[in-house]
């Protein structure tokens, strides 16, 4: 990893704002200079952007760039904290970003008020040290899986649906596999929240561990998540983390180690 | 005295599954559950299977196997 994230100083309201952080041991100045130095852009500004966009604003990322091209609705306002009724037929991204502002004027936020595409992708999600998946369809997962596998940018990606969650890391260092490893040709007329249903609290758990995650990343600590999904279950208060693998007949990342 | 030989996997920690009659492979479990498998992944004691694999991979007694369907919502 890059120690070049390390550098630099710390001014006085940042020690202040994040001294409950800092204290932590595995955590530290150097960590927080890593978050002030990091860019992480979250594709998604819905339930899982809110709590991730908030915790790592939060906690002093030092640069947020917020894709979505969406509007506010009355239907997301339960599990959409960072939005109110004055929300409502704004852009998610604009709308977030300006909550976040609020939270935290120390933080670097730019937001893009569009849906990500094939024409667009690059120029999105270069320049940037982690990318955050919290979208809401398959399509869109594919493709973002496909530019940071193909660019080795790691990638946290999470989804949630009725009392259920997954989240899992595709880390450029290992060789375990990526998202399409697991799931190759899903339909994108299936498990959604618009047409499975969701409960708005578990938006809240799996985003919290999507931002939980993406901060040990992002601090150099360890994460079980980068050889491994976690299947998160609402109903019974389980975490099940299971072991992946590379699918040798992978069109997106077996290119990539045939190279090597 | 009567002795129970039949051999059996757990799916998803629920249902229990015979697998003699035709059942051996995890193909035969996808078969068995009648779905597709594009966006489903199935793991076999905590270790998932890629999909090439799974005509291969053989079922043993007691094995406990995962199967799990992708989500998009966000």
């Amino acid at each position: 990893m890059n120690d070049v994230l390390a550098q630099g100083a710390l001014r006085d309201s940042e020690f202040n704002r994040y001294s409950r952080q800092i204290m932590l041991n595995d955590w530290g100045e150097a960590g927080q200079l890593r978050l002030k130095n990091s860019r992480v852009v979250i594709v998604g500004c819905g339930g899982l952007g809110n709590v991730v966009a908030s915790y790592l604003a939060g906690c002093g990322v030092g640069h947020l760039t917020l894709i979505d091209g969406d509007d506010v609705e009355l239907s997301n306002l339960p599990r959409q904290l960072a939005f109110d009724i004055d929300s409502c037929g704004q852009n998610k991204a604009d709308e977030l970003m300006q909550r976040l502002y609020c939270q935290n004027d120390e933080v670097d936020i730019v937001i893009e008020p569009l849906s990500i595409d094939i024409d667009n992708v690059q120029q999105l999600l270069e320049q940037h040290n982690l990318v955050i998946d919290c979208t809401d369809n398959f399509s869109t997962r594919l493709l973002i899986n496909d530019w940071c596998v193909t660019h080795q940018i790691p990638l946290m990606t999470a989804a949630v649906i009725g009392w259920q969650g997954q989240l899992l890391l595709v880390d450029p260092k290992m060789k375990d596999g990526c998202y399409q490893c697991l799931f190759d040709a899903p339909s994108d007329s299936e498990q959604s929240c618009s047409t499975m249903g969701v409960n708005p609290a578990m938006v809240g758990v799996v985003g919290s561990y999507q931002a939980n995650q993406a901060l040990r990343y992002l601090l150099q600590l360890s994460t079980p998540l980068a050889n491994k999904v976690a299947l998160i279950d609402g109903i019974n208060m389980g975490v099940t983390l299971l072991t992946r693998q590379q699918n040798n007949q992978c069109t997106v990342c077996r290119p990539t180690l045939n190279q090597e | 005295m009567s002795t129970n030989l039949s051999s059996k996997v757990m799916i998803n920690d629920v249902t229990p599954v015979d697998i003699e009659n035709g059942i051996t492979t995890l193909i035969d479990i996808m078969n068995f559950l009648k779905l597709e498998s594009n966006a489903v992944a199935i793991a076999v004691n905590n270790v998932v299977i890629s999909k090439s694999s799974w005509p291969q991979h053989t079922l043993c007694d007691g094995d406990n196997i995962n199967v799990f369907g992708a989500i998009a919502g966000g």
